[in-house]
């Protein structure tokens, strides 16, 4: 196992050169210039051109390259061309709002995709099963910013509970808050703005999940071991809660973890609509403006994190899956 | 059992205490779709940095809603007969957020600061005829000029002061946390969240009437105005989807300003292209323009046909000119004469990812496909685009526009004149044009020399067409009724600067 997560963390120095040069060169190719875009209408081409080689660029594209990467590797990811801050202090604040929104979006579907999963797999070919396996074909269907729309317009409009915008307070912070001073104020203001968002986030993941939950309830529900436990007189509740859904977890689990992943990609459209203040509409307006070193950071981070996330799913995966375990 | 559903009654109780009746302070929150990048506006010229900006810091005049200068930390300006000389003389009694008197000193530094090379201000080719700034005393400037420039003055209007203590000790954090003489004083600022702004109780026009002002990020249209018709946000202006004016307008409980903006929007020619080098080509295109048509129908009826770049706003605009009419007959003559009856040629239209605009591509491209023209539309975001226009000549049309055409100069120069710098993206020479333009920066501005100028050159773009003007851009905000004393500015930049005159009433 640990020559595994060793072999496995030495995989990861060539994704992340990888990952530095793909990006890069993406953005840096791409047409349009952060200086241009920055100094609007009155600028003289003299004037541009002299801010440009301030920031450097007027040398060669690799030199660039080598220049950042080395930083880089030191954990220095430069000034933000248009924010005059760290690029590093930029991702670190907003990375909190992205990464919660993520986190209840995950925690959502799992909340609802694992118990709608077994039930409609013990209800196959009800009107349950045909209506939810309905509701996942759309909900996986649906782009998410129409979701959001949809929410805003039937939810936050409605109902006062539910803010159109913006992120209050941290809800993880306003946990912690209320566990050590018992004030909830935090705790709920942080709720009410991130559960919109965070539905609109989870609804593809909620719909796949939920279709692979049944899917694998009903192989295990096939498997000798469950009609051993039937058959020694346990009760159903037993045998479904004790020894199905165990094991038909597992796939479940593999995915949630890839799923969260996607989730920081999804984030993009999510943190637009709701005008979450996270690190996707960073990095976003960022590509819009040209801020090469944001946007180089924010999805190398992004990269990073998504492969970590992946290394630890690879691992976690040895120590649930009995067979691994119990060889 | 019993125990978890205590917790769960215990939970819902505390959620029902704690989100209702909250005891807030008054507070303006004003939407916008686009994020600042800093609030200084020597260092960001862009419009969400200077709408912001102008509530925290002020310049020595300001342009009232007639689009006319009026005193704003100075009282009163006068220009030297020579026209090398503009004298200020300044507000007295007039405190920096941080306590210090506003005096002649600041002046001085901002300007000189912007003038300085080494310190990358974008404008800083607008103040380049400034070659001197004289201290006469604490509460009198005097701007020497290296020749007469009638206009200069709208550019000082647009230039906010800075404290030279604070600015130098802030550095470049000074547009995180900017230092002014503003009714407003800066607080606090989460980016694409919020910034919070506390009034300035000591501000020379009068006490803010509200105890904060807010500005809230909300990227996507149709949330804004989610957000603001559920009372969430207070007021904003522009970004407003056209289908929905008809609606807001009909709402009693929503009060939409509308007034002509300084801009519009055009189709450019490039001049080096063989085919729109042809004057009788780009007047076809334009007859090919029905812009009542788009106004009314892409445009939601905001805005109004244009056929000059000097808007109808100020004085120098020729009224005697209207819109090329739409004609497609008159295009195929003119066509003809330009040598393809038939059309036969093919040509790139090109413009950014604005709906508005590719719908009205698409319009212009069906129009000159019924004459037989090819035409290939081409949408780039915006980066993209704007590299394109700039740096190439690998394009024959586009469409985009131009905003804050205070006055004739900028609102020509830049555009048509064949030294007229980066700008000058068209390649377009007119000896005639190019000697009028000159003219009009050495005749003095309130002069009937000036209107002459102006008159005559806006006379030779309209035969000439190296743009095709579409329509005039109109702004437009909304507010609840609950919003006293707001009035939405022609001047974008300018609308939220009298902030302190704001009330909430409900």
């Amino acid at each position: 196992m640990q020559k595994f997560i060793i072999r496995r963390l030495l995989n990861l120095i060539p994704t992340i050169i990888g990952v530095s040069l793909v990006v890069f060169f993406m953005i840096h190719l791409a047409p349009g210039d952060p200086i241009t875009l920055m100094v609007g209408d009155d600028a003289s081409l003299e004037d541009i051109q002299r801010i440009q080689a301030t920031y450097g660029f007027d040398q060669p594209l690799y030199v660039q390259y080598f220049r950042w990467f080395g930083n880089a590797l030191q954990g220095d990811f430069g000034l933000s061309i248009r924010q005059s801050r760290t690029v590093t202090g930029l991702i670190w604040e907003r990375a909190g709002a992205t990464v919660e929104l993520a986190f209840m979006a995950m925690f959502i579907s799992i909340l609802i995709s694992v118990p709608l999963g077994v039930l409609t797999a013990l209800r196959r070919g009800s009107w349950i099963d045909m209506g939810a396996l309905t509701v996942a074909l759309v909900g996986i269907s649906m782009p998410r910013f129409w979701v959001g729309l949809m929410l805003l317009i039937y939810l936050g409009l409605n109902f006062d509970f539910f803010p159109l915008f913006g992120r209050d307070a941290s809800l993880f912070r306003g946990i912690f808050t209320f566990f050590t001073t018992f004030n909830p104020q935090e705790m709920i203001v942080g709720f009410r703005h991130l559960i919109l968002p965070a539905i609109s986030l989870g609804t593809a993941a909620t719909a796949l999940q939920t279709r692979l939950m049944r899917s694998s309830m009903l192989e295990v529900l096939r498997q000798d071991y469950v009609r051993t436990a039937k058959a020694k007189g346990l009760s159903d509740r037993v045998v479904i809660f004790k020894h199905a859904l165990r094991n038909a977890m597992l796939p479940v689990v593999t995915i949630v973890g890839l799923q969260f992943g996607y989730l920081l990609g999804g984030a993009v459209v999510v943190e637009s609509v709701f005008s979450w203040p996270g690190l996707a509409r960073l990095i976003i307006n960022a590509v819009s403006q040209r801020d090469f070193p944001i946007v180089q950071a924010g999805t190398l981070v992004v990269a990073l994190t998504f492969a970590v996330i992946n290394l630890a799913v690879d691992i976690s995966y040895g120590f649930l899956n009995p067979k691994i375990r119990y060889d | 059992m019993q125990k978890k559903l205590g917790l769960v009654v215990l939970f819902l109780a505390f959620l029902l205490i704690w989100t209702g009746g909250m005891a807030e302070a008054k507070t303006i929150v004003i939407g916008t779709s686009q994020e600042a990048m800093g609030l200084d506006g020597r260092v960001e010229p862009g419009v969400a940095e200077a709408e912001r900006g102008n509530t925290i810091l002020e310049a020595l005049l300001c342009f009232n809603h007639d689009m006319e200068l009026t005193p704003r930390l100075a009282t009163d300006w006068e220009h030297s007969d020579d026209g090398l000389e503009i004298t200020f003389y300044l507000r007295e009694g007039v405190k920096f957020h941080h306590g210090r008197e506003f005096v002649a000193e600041d002046v001085k530094y901002t300007y000189e600061w912007l003038l300085d090379p080494d310190n990358n201000a974008p404008n800083r080719s607008l103040y380049v005829d400034i070659e001197e700034i004289e201290i006469v005393n604490d509460y009198e400037v005097v701007f020497h000029l290296t020749q007469p420039n009638g206009f200069l003055i709208n550019n000082i209007a647009r230039m906010n002061i800075v404290p030279h203590d604070k600015a130098e000790e802030l550095g470049e954090e000074f547009g995180t946390r900017p230092v002014g003489t503003g009714p407003f004083v800066f607080d606090t600022w989460r980016r694409d969240d919020r910034l919070i702004l506390k009034a300035n109780p000591d501000y020379w026009g009068g006490a803010p009437k509200v105890d904060e002002l807010q500005f809230r990020v909300i990227p996507s249209d149709s949330a804004r105005l989610m957000a603001f018709e559920a009372g969430e946000i207070d007021m904003f202006q522009s970004g407003i989807d056209p289908q929905e004016i008809p609606r807001l307008e009909e709402d009693p409980d929503i009060n939409v300003g509308r007034v002509a903006g300084p801009g519009y929007e055009y189709v450019g020619f490039n001049q080096m292209s063989p085919i729109m080098n042809d004057y009788r080509i780009r007047q076809a295109v334009s007859h090919l323009i029905d812009r009542q048509g788009i106004v009314d129908h892409v445009l939601g009826g905001v805005g109004s046909p244009a056929y000059s770049p000097i808007p109808p706003m100020l004085p120098w605009h020729n009224d005697n000119l209207e819109p090329h009419p739409y004609d497609p007959d008159k295009a195929r003559e003119l066509l003809a004469e330009a040598g393809y009856p038939d059309g036969g040629f093919s040509v790139s239209l090109h413009t950014s990812d604005e709906d508005h605009r590719i719908e009205i591509a698409e319009i212009l491209g069906y129009e000159l496909g019924q004459l037989g023209v090819d035409v290939e539309i081409r949408v780039e975001e915006w980066g993209a685009f704007w590299e394109r226009i700039m740096y190439t000549t690998d394009y024959d049309m586009y469409i985009l526009s131009w905003h804050g055409q205070l006055d004739p100069d900028r609102a020509t120069h830049r555009q048509f004149h064949s030294d007229g710098g980066r700008y000058d993206y068209i390649y377009y020479d007119n000896a005639r044009l190019n000697y009028l333009l000159d003219q009009g920066r050495i005749v003095p501005a309130d002069s009937q020399e000036s209107l002459d100028v102006y008159m005559e050159a806006q006379e030779i773009i309209y035969r000439d067409v190296p743009y095709a003007f579409i329509f005039y851009i109109e702004e437009i905000a909304v507010s609840h009724p609950y919003i006293t004393g707001f009035e939405v500015h022609p001047y974008h930049p300018a609308s939220w600067e009298n902030a302190h005159l704001f009330d909430k009433t409900n």
